[in-house]
């Protein structure tokens, strides 16, 4: 099955959420069935109160300070609350085991909006234009860890996150690079609230995804790192082994901002992602859909996992418990299904009761051990963008 | 680099192929779109409800595939795009309307652009693509980048033709340049081949 070509290893994975800061804090989180959504009362966000998730920014403001005992640029240079989400979220791995930041190594940013909230006006006056720039915010997350090439900036809205890691994985296929650390962030911002609210896209209670009385999404803002090399010495010793075994993206040239009616779309990048992997659907025991709890997204889904065939496999969407993360959902959900392969575990799809879908899902309502081996996860989003990633469990006979 | 047609607009200029296709006396950016729509004849209803960036991208793709039979899957068609400050114009204008508390008023239309690959979005729907999509960051275009990228697409047979380029429109500042490249023809491209075009 994955033969002749490269392997690139998932070295580590890290995360910070709404939930919890760290990995293990936000999987006891969510193997819990926790949920980091909540009713927001912040008038600087939205006027009304709204339900979403929400990073408390004092925690995040005290972790990041502790980091100047590893790097002084922590003390001495002003970053912004994204810039610390996504400098946090690398953190996680960093204290166990050091990036490698030469020229075999490349940074890549996944976000759709980045340091958006400077562009409110007093903001902007205070950091200037060319911060809100994600080359830039991208530049100073580089320069913070010391990384050697120029960063990559991936900004294609919900499914950014997917082809970062998609693309991270083939790079190093191809030999251009050996590794790659690839962040994924977005924050919950005025700017996307009020968007959201205008298109009246937004549950007032917990999202629920799959389920008949789903009525809309939750905003929530989160950021998370994965780590990915061809270099077998990376590894941790006695973890098991989870490689990137396929990517692929698709438009469904079909409307700007409401999917695909048949779900062509998002099917033809899953075909893809198994095409690289050298798997087909029967191979695959897990899937992690997008699943925002919009009625048109999860509808379109429904077909989409029809189309490819996958409609039987245990099923979930994890926006429940984090909200919708935008563009660091693909990074972020990816850490949890390369958790899940680690623990040999199936997470229930929270907030889900009864099937509210045009075609019959296999939907998780159970977290529980199950073998896994190879995970399929989806996303889907604005611009008519697709794309889906497989993460494979690597058997003893293949390491 | 022969085989590649390419399509540059710059400086209140259109290029195709290197050739001078149309010269403007009008500075301002949205009214040279307007001059370039109009003198290319395209007749597409949904291009004024378009941001700026949106509108760049279209019209230079439109030139870009005019006359083009292309005979491939759209699974296999793709679009792979460079941006530098994403939708920085159509942002501002977002955050012009929930500035004031008492005069609050997000528009769906504004916001659903707020995103750079919206303009790959516009030329799949136009054309019917439903391959490989991407839009990436960039200070300034980056040919190796790009070529890199591309490449593996190829390599990986992840398509059979890509669109690719740079697409930016700030407030100041606007320059598209964007080619089409197969599967038979993507060991042509040269970086400092692209490089020059661009700088044009």
């Amino acid at each position: 099955m994955i033969k002749e070509t490269k392997l690139v290893y998932v070295v580590a994975e890290s995360m910070i959420s709404a939930l919890d800061f760290g990995t293990e804090q936000n999987m006891a989180a969510i193997y819990n069935g926790e949920t980091a959504i909540k009713l927001q009362q912040d008038k600087q966000i939205y006027p009304e109160d709204f339900m979403g998730a929400k990073i408390d920014q004092k925690r995040l403001n005290r972790c990041f300070s502790s980091l100047s005992h590893y790097n002084q640029l922590a003390a001495d240079f002003e970053f912004t609350i994204f810039e610390k989400m996504a400098i946090m979220s690398m953190a996680g791995i960093f204290r166990d085991q050091e990036f490698p930041t030469n020229k075999k190594s490349l940074f890549i940013l996944s976000s759709t909006k980045g340091n958006i909230d400077l562009l409110q006006e007093d903001n902007l006056q205070k950091w200037g234009k060319e911060r809100l720039m994600l080359w830039n915010t991208a530049n100073i997350i580089r320069r913070f860890w010391g990384f050697e090439n120029k960063a990559m900036v991936i900004s294609n809205a919900c499914v950014s996150g997917i082809e970062a890691i998609a693309l991270g994985s083939q790079l190093i296929k191809a030999g251009k690079y050996e590794h790659a650390i690839v962040v994924g962030a977005d924050m919950l911002s005025e700017f996307v609230v009020s968007g959201f609210m205008s298109f009246q896209s937004l549950s007032k209670q917990v999202c629920q995804p799959f389920d008949q009385d789903r009525d809309g999404l939750n905003l929530g803002e989160a950021a998370a790192c994965v780590f990915l090399s061809s270099d077998k010495n990376q590894l941790a010793e006695n973890e098991k082994v989870v490689v990137v075994s396929g990517g692929g993206s698709s438009n469904d040239a079909n409307h700007i901002s409401g999917p695909s009616r048949s779900g062509d779309g998002q099917f033809f990048a899953i075909e893809a992602a198994l095409k690289e992997a050298h798997l087909s659907a029967k191979h695959i025991d897990y899937v992690s859909a997008h699943g925002t709890a919009t009625p048109y997204n999860d509808e379109m889904e429904s077909k989409a996992l029809t189309l490819a065939q996958l409609q039987n496999k245990p099923i979930h969407s994890l926006k429940a418990y984090f909200g919708h993360t935008l563009g660091a959902a693909g990074v972020l959900e990816s850490v949890v299904c390369i958790q899940n392969l680690r623990h040999q575990k199936i997470v229930k799809s929270l907030g889900f009761k009864k099937l509210g879908v045009p075609l019959d899902l296999n939907i998780i309502t159970q977290t529980k051990e199950q073998a896994l081996q190879h995970i399929i996860k989806t996303a889907s989003g604005f611009g008519g963008s697709n794309a889906a990633i497989i993460f494979s469990l690597l058997k003893k006979e293949q390491q | 680099m022969k085989t590649i047609k390419h399509v540059l607009v710059a400086n209140s200029s259109l290029f195709v192929n290197n050739k001078l296709v149309l010269q403007s006396e009008n500075p301002i950016f949205a009214k040279f779109l307007k001059e370039v729509y109009l003198h290319q004849q395209i007749k597409y209803p949904k291009y004024y409800k378009m941001d700026i960036l949106s509108k760049l991208a279209f019209i230079t793709s439109e030139v870009l595939l005019k006359n083009q039979e292309l005979d491939y899957r759209p699974e296999r068609i793709g679009i792979m795009l460079q941006n530098s400050s994403s939708t920085f114009v159509v942002d501002s204008k977002h955050q012009q309307s929930i500035n004031n508390r008492e005069a609050y008023f997000p528009s769906p239309a504004n916001f659903v652009y707020t995103l750079p690959n919206v303009m790959t979005g516009e030329i799949c729907i136009k054309n019917g693509f439903k391959g490989e999509n991407v839009v990436f960051i960039e200070e300034k275009f980056h040919a190796t980048a790009l070529i890199d990228l591309l490449n593996i697409v190829f390599e990986n047979n992840k398509a059979d033709m890509m669109i690719a380029g740079y697409v930016e429109a700030d407030s100041d500042n606007y320059k598209a340049f964007m080619f089409m490249v197969t599967k038979d023809n993507y060991k042509n491209l040269e970086a400092t081949e692209l490089e020059k075009i661009y700088n044009k």
